[in-house]
């Protein structure tokens, strides 16, 4: 017996369901507030581990402290478990909790259960003997609990010594066997003997006639070993390992040295599993030696801090956010949606990029709001809103960001009210409004107050990575068009008649290269394309029916979501705003995207329940994205857009538009009459 | 008593809580540690157990934790005096912390669009953190033969987000556990009617409690994440 090995034990690790931090939480709110008076807490512990590794094979299970929704209030104890009592010390902040004297309550918690060797109380109730530390931080408003456990074992001035390892099916006989599990069953049976934890530390001795008695450390005396046995000492253990005991027998080794200067012991680690028939073959037997002198009275060194997940010692974070918080559990339903539609349907769909489009809703009206609903509803995190209106009355019903009260007082400014509206319905949108005019050809206006405004715009366009132009009128969509074509972003543009609509996406950057498909998206023209005249003030002088949204109602919901979708399919596909447009086709053709096809201009007949795919190529002297355009506003920027807000002509000067009219005068066609006109405004 | 229709794989509510019932009296004696929840709100209940086991760092796909750093987090974690806050001590055994601990929360909960149970689950580590399951298809204690499609879905009791397996060929499997034949009458031939006609003759010399008596546990082995104990069929 020579070969004796020091005796390591194996901690404690917590395990904390979410129930107690949701229950403290309560607690702190309804009845601790801001009182950080430590709290008594209750854990407990089983003996019946390797149960849970019953179900999957080869686990080593750790020895968990568990704690749950019933630790703050009272002591129920779950089969094969016994109670551990804790001090549970809650910090109101986190500054609290960093300046919080560990070192100090960590001795606190020893010196109690010292205390309860010294005047025998842990003999009685051995329950003592297992007394933790629980430090924590709780964030409540983030669901975020920061917290620590400490497990105080005492140390001895010497190392413990195992000299023996045996099964303690080798030491007793089946018949033997059977007669420990039914007197120990007898001692679980006594009324508040759990509580006290008397089961958890408990004393065996074989006795004739294939007998074992089971005896409390009160019996000491009793059970002490004699010239035929030797003295055997139980514990309930949580550990399931084949050489080292749990960590819960450390303190009653010291126990054993104070109280009666044991010196050589033979403990036993009792782990049933428990089923139809007890089953004892996993307990062990250990012979151990206690050396050095009696103890004095004096406090000994004690360990049991808890290391965290990374191994290091030091706090642990139990971010309960996302099972909690509102906020979170909303934005993760969004995503989970779609998620679905990914799941299911789409694998391909890119559901990071789509969220992570930022857009700009130039127009805070009826497009404005269904165009935002849709867009949040894919998941999009990012809208930012643009309108110089107020709310008025007649809004409210076909525009459902905004509500009666909202028109009190003159109205509120519709851009901010929308983001607020937006933010009511989904927290974790990000969505700002601006109150602004954009600057409008023929519509004049004071040069610095230009100025700031396409400043403004640049910016804003700047920073988003698709443009809706969903304003009311043509020559507001002059401006966006031109700085969105000159940046390459993305715009889409939705309009209204009464009950005929237009959804478009603008084309990309021209790539100078002819062999480029004419439906490649470079090749598209915009909004304005399709126009031989300027934009001008078309407000002025027009009947009220055409100043007002003069449209069928559902009409608007329709094109919004057209507009969305079109968005959401050029960003699924590979080629992006690069994307060939796609021609109309039967439903039942198979399409050239998971998402369908990618046109380039929706229009919509409400009349006939109708759309046609058309697909327009650039005009070489558009009055918006042609080259010379785009040249002249990168050069002159705000200067060049000072000038054709007061001198819309200018633009068909440059683009050499006034010489078709004059070339289309003398033929005598009448140009103007462009079917466009009644699509344009809203 | 039970009211199961032996032509029908479907189970009611009120039948799924007393299959529950049934299954959870065995789990007791046989030591699985089932449970019953319920929500005191709306008065429906589901099957609880919590599983166990671990798994090496590296094999854990965790990228989507690192965007969740926590600042406060960081500043108290790296305080030089938590080094020395342990004294060196020889009876402290040292464990692998290379290995992570992972929690199974497995849910058995009754759907009432498909009629049948379904197993819901999460995974936790020790601090309950979230484990990705769709990153880490290869972390379960137990592998199923053929992996069913595993999708995340709000928890019909619970109200949050929780992995779940697909209900929709558990009624077709269930069937075949009962022996049930769903042919389309329109194309039965006589005789055919006449077998399926003798089949329920013969279930039908067993009551119904018997035969349905295990349904939870039958219906468990069919899902092939979780050791479904044959004693459950012997007790």
């Amino acid at each position: 017996m020579d070969n004796k090995t020091v005796l390591q034990f194996q901690s404690l690790s917590s395990l904390v369901d979410p129930t107690f931090w949701y229950s403290l939480t309560k607690e702190k709110i309804d009845n601790i507030k801001l009182s950080d008076v430590p709290l008594d807490i209750y854990g407990y512990y089983s003996y019946n581990s390797l149960q849970s590794s019953k179900s999957n094979d080869n686990i080593k299970v750790p020895s968990f402290l568990q704690l749950n929704s019933n630790s703050l209030t009272n002591e129920i104890i779950p089969s094969f478990s016994f109670p551990m009592k804790g001090l549970l010390k809650n910090t109101n902040t986190i500054e609290d909790f960093q300046k919080l004297d560990k070192k100090g309550l960590f001795e606190k918690v020893s010196k109690k259960i010292w205390d309860s060797i010294l005047n025998g109380e842990a003999i009685k109730c051995p329950s003592l003997l297992n007394q933790f530390l629980l430090i924590s931080f709780s964030d409540l408003k983030k669901y975020k609990y920061y917290y620590w456990f400490a497990f105080p074992a005492l140390l001895l001035e010497n190392p413990i010594y195992l000299t023996n390892t045996q099964l303690l099916s080798d030491y007793l006989n089946k018949n033997e066997l059977q007669s420990l599990h039914e007197n120990y069953q007898k001692l679980l049976e006594i009324p508040d003997n759990i509580k006290k934890g008397i089961p958890g530390y408990f004393l065996l001795k074989k006795d004739d006639n294939n007998h074992v008695k089971v005896g409390t450390l009160s019996e000491w005396e009793m059970f002490k070993s004699d010239d035929k046995n030797k003295t055997i000492v139980g514990f309930a253990d949580p550990c399931v390992l084949p050489n080292n005991p749990g960590w819960l027998i450390r303190n009653l080794i010291v126990l054993l040295k104070k109280k009666w200067n044991v010196s050589k012991v033979t403990i036993l680690c009792y782990r049933e599993i428990a089923g139809e028939y007890a089953d004892l073959s996993q307990c062990k037997l250990m012979d151990i030696e206690i050396s050095g002198e009696e103890l004095s009275d004096n406090l000994p060194k004690s360990v049991g801090w808890e290391k965290n997940i990374k191994g290091q010692f030091g706090p642990r974070l139990a971010n309960l956010g996302p099972t909690m918080d509102p906020n979170k559990l909303i934005e993760s339903a969004v995503d989970l949606n779609l998620k679905l539609m990914r799941w299911r349907i789409m694998p391909s769909l890119d559901l990071e990029k789509i969220s992570s489009t930022k857009c700009l809703l130039l127009g805070a009206g009826t497009l404005g709001s269904y165009v935002a609903r849709s867009l949040m509803a894919w998941g999009i995190r990012h809208i930012t809103f643009v309108d110089n209106g107020t709310i008025s009355y007649s809004n409210p019903v076909r525009q459902p960001l905004y509500e009666f009260q909202d028109c009190l007082n003159g109205g509120k400014p519709k851009a901010e009210t929308a983001a607020e509206s937006l933010k009511r319905i989904f927290p974790g949108i990000h969505s700002k409004g601006y109150k602004f005019t954009i600057p409008m050809p023929g519509h004049s206006e004071d040069k610095n107050v230009i100025k700031t405004n396409v400043e403004l715009l640049e910016k804003l366009i700047e920073e988003h990575d698709a443009i809706f132009l969903l304003m009311d009128s043509r020559e507001s969509r002059w401006l966006p068009t031109v700085i969105g074509a000159s940046k390459g972003k993305i715009v889409i543009n939705a309009a209204l008649g009464f009950d005929s609509y237009l959804v478009m996406r603008h084309g990309a950057k021209d790539i100078d290269d002819n062999s480029l498909p004419t439906n490649h998206g470079s090749k598209l023209g915009c909004y304005f394309c399709n126009d031989i005249v300027a934009p001008v003030d078309s407000l002025k002088d027009r009947t009220l029916d055409q100043q007002c949204t003069v449209t069928r109602p559902g009409l608007s919901a329709i094109a919004s979501a057209n507009a969305v979708e079109l968005l959401i399919s050029i960003i699924n596909s590979p080629d992006g705003i690069n994307s060939k447009a796609d021609a109309s086709s039967s439903p039942f053709e198979k399409t050239p995207t998971p998402l369908g096809l990618i046109p380039h201009q929706i229009r919509g007949f409400l009349t006939h329940f109708n759309n046609l795919l058309v697909v327009g190529q650039k005009f070489a002297q558009c009055t918006a994205c042609s080259k010379i355009i785009l040249e002249e506003y990168q050069k002159n920027g705000v200067e060049f857009v000072q000038k054709i807000v007061s001198t819309p002509d200018y633009l068909e000067q440059l683009t050499g538009l006034d010489n078709l009219h004059k070339e289309g005068e003398l033929l005598n066609c009448d140009w103007v009459d462009d079917d466009d006109d009644d699509i344009d405004s809203i | 008593m039970v009211h199961v229709s032996i032509k029908n794989q479907y189970i009611t509510y009120e039948e799924f809580k007393e299959f529950s019932q049934n299954f959870l009296r065995k789990s007791k004696i046989l030591n699985y540690q089932w449970e019953w929840i319920e929500e005191p709100k709306n008065k429906k209940g589901f099957l609880k157990l919590i599983q166990y086991s671990e798994i090496s760092k590296d094999k854990l796909n965790r990228h989507e934790l690192l965007e969740d750093d926590d600042e406060i987090y960081n500043i108290i974690i790296n305080k030089n005096e938590y080094n020395e806050i342990q004294l060196k001590d020889e009876g402290v055994l040292t464990e692998d912390s290379n290995d992570i601990k992972i929690f199974w929360e497995w849910h058995i909960v009754y759907s009432s669009v498909f009629q049948v149970p379904t197993l819901f689950f999460n995974a936790w580590d020790e601090e309950h953190n979230p484990i990705d399951i769709l990153n880490n298809r290869d972390i379960f204690p137990i592998k199923p033969l053929n992996t069913p499609i595993i999708t995340q879905k709000d928890h019909p009791i619970l109200g949050i987000p929780y992995y779940y397996i697909h209900p929709c060929t558990t009624g077709q499997n269930m069937n075949k556990l009962y022996n049930i034949e769903m042919k389309d009458q329109l194309t039965c031939s006589m005789q055919e009617v006449d077998t399926i006609g003798k089949k329920e003759n013969s279930l039908k010399d067993l009551s119904n409690d018997d035969i349905y008596n295990n349904y939870i546990a039958s219906w468990l082995s069919t899902t092939g994440f979780l050791k479904v104990d044959i004693k459950y069929f012997l007790l």
